[in-house]
């Protein structure tokens, strides 16, 4: 009888970090070994075939990192070069991650070795164990020192395993180094940064030393051109910084420049028009619009140009945004594209529209975020409404505010996820 | 075989050295012996054991008969001498 998954991921990952710690420690000149451990050994009988190939095939991997890395080339058949390097930009795309992996150990090895170590720490990312993943990034910095996108990659994983203590230490170190380029200093600002959201102590300091360090980085642009994602996310992790500290004006000018420098891009357009809503809100709807106009894939201005129009009761336009904002926004937040669902309803009842219509959108609403008091609301009385007509019905519409900070903090990971360095 | 069946702890680390089995991490107190040859069919290995396949590759070595555990164990020592080192043998 097959085990419960939850049983085999367990299995897994105590072999996993078995195999971790024996490299580490080099536990194979230790007096006792532990093959008495039952239950360790249970473990294994219990992991499926693909699993136990990969924890083997880890253990091999990770003698990279001390250069007594071996091969048995008898275990595969030959291949032509051309052939592998086929099949492994092939499985890299299709990010069968485990053929990856296992490719980079055929002859003949073609990839240079600090590469090597690059596509086996992008597999393990991929594969959610971040902890692996800065091994192997750690040592392609080792093997190629200097190189700025493994060491982007390795800050990747320290924030995703949440290992601050590191990643501030790595972040403060490059910000002190002066051969550290732009790039590495706009991601060690963003370390900054994501700390200083986790909701510790410090946090002004934290996300002044990350406008400090993106400094750094735009006063070294002369050296080097980073790639455009790169530089979009530096202007928009320096804004949130300077307006979280309060220095709106700053923001605002961060916000000028990038997108001076950066005219098409959305993402920029919509952070000045969350930054403008409390402020300049004919401002911010512009930039709402012309982040539309460039097919922004973020929700937001698309709902705030729905919400812009249902308050001043242009329903049409109100469904045009709507429409547009689900059609092309990312629609991977549930909560997000409820909220879109929610006023398509309201407006399609100020239309006085077909009630299998208006009911239809808000099922979806309620469907995708059931914890949303506010659709909630809007749908019972909806209901209320509908079913008796000439009743008066007490209270409005719940247009709540949208939740600025949720807006924000959306919209900065995915700009900052956009850049995923290649190396 | 061995990567199908043993964990990497089993198999002592110097057969990564040597390039023979890449991965092995085991304590390097651990050795590999052999005894008999041929393909793994259900067969007498002495009186009193038996050799019992479990899959095309392995098998276990079990009493032939109900037996005391100290017999059972005597007698495994007891074919001892015709132990003899399989870290040189191929890797099937």
């Amino acid at each position: 009888m097959s085990k419960p998954d939850v049983v085999i991921a367990a299995a897994y990952s105590r072999w996993l970090n078995t195999i971790l710690e024996t490299h580490a420690k080099q536990l194979w000149d230790a007096a006792d070994g532990d093959l008495d451990d039952n239950e360790l050994n249970e473990n294994w009988e219990l992991l499926p075939e693909q699993l136990r190939r990969r924890l083997w095939g880890l253990s091999s991997d990770l003698f990279s990192l001390v250069d007594n890395e071996k091969f048995t080339d008898a275990d595969w058949e030959p291949i032509p070069l051309q052939e592998l390097a086929n099949r492994l930009e092939e499985s890299f795309q299709k990010r069968q991650w485990d053929e990856v992996l296992d490719l980079l150990r055929r002859p003949p090895r073609f990839v240079a070795s600090d590469h090597v170590s690059y596509i086996r720490g992008r597999a393990w990312q991929e594969l959610g164990q971040h902890d692996v993943a800065l091994k192997f990034f750690d040592n392609a910095s080792r093997l190629k020192p200097g190189h700025a996108p493994y060491r982007i990659l390795a800050l990747e994983c320290l924030k995703a395993a949440c290992d601050w203590q590191e990643a501030i230490s790595r972040a403060n170190q490059y910000s002190l180094d002066p051969t550290s380029s732009p790039s590495l200093l706009f991601r060690a600002g963003d370390v900054f940064h994501a700390y200083s959201m986790t909701g510790g102590e410090d946090q002004g300091e934290l996300a002044k030393r990350a406008v400090d360090v993106v400094n750094q980085g735009l006063d070294k642009l002369g050296t080097e051109q980073p790639p455009d994602s790169i530089l979009v996310a530096a202007f928009v992790t320096k804004a949130f910084c300077l307006e979280r500290l309060g220095r709106f004006d700053e923001a605002l000018s961060t916000y000028d420049a990038g997108i001076q420098q950066f005219p098409g891009n959305p993402e920029l357009l919509t952070a000045r028009g969350l930054l403008r809503l409390e402020h300049n809100i004919g401002g911010s709807i512009d930039d709402f619009r012309s982040a539309v106009t460039l097919f922004a894939r973020s929700v937001w201005p698309y709902l705030e140009l729905a919400r812009n129009e249902f308050s001043q009761h242009k329903y049409d336009d109100a469904l045009e945004w709507c429409r547009l904002g689900l059609e092309r926004a990312n629609r991977n937040r549930d909560a997000d594209v409820a909220l879109l669902f929610d006023l398509r309803a309201l407006a399609l009842f100020e239309k006085n529209d077909s009630a299998v219509a208006i009911e239809r959108a808000f099922q979806t609403a309620v469907s995708l975020d059931p914890f949303n008091l506010a659709i909630r609301h809007n749908y019972e009385r909806y209901l209320v409404v509908s079913r008796h007509p000439t009743q008066p019905v007490s209270g409005d519409w719940e247009l709540s505010p949208l939740p600025i900070e949720e807006e924000r903090r959306v919209l900065y990971q995915s700009v900052q996820r956009s850049h995923a360095p290649a190396a | 075989m061995m990567r199908q069946l043993c964990s990497p702890k089993m198999v002592p680390k110097r057969l990564h050295d040597t390039g023979k089995i890449p991965g092995a991490i085991g304590p390097q107190s651990l050795h590999l012996f052999r005894h008999g040859e041929g393909s793994f069919e259900h067969s007498s290995v002495t009186e009193q054991l038996t050799l019992v396949p479990d899959g095309d590759d392995h098998a276990t070595v079990q009493p032939s008969a109900v037996m005391v555990y100290a017999d059972y164990r005597q007698a495994l020592v007891n074919t001892r001498n015709d132990w003899v080192s399989g870290e040189d043998d191929p890797d099937e």
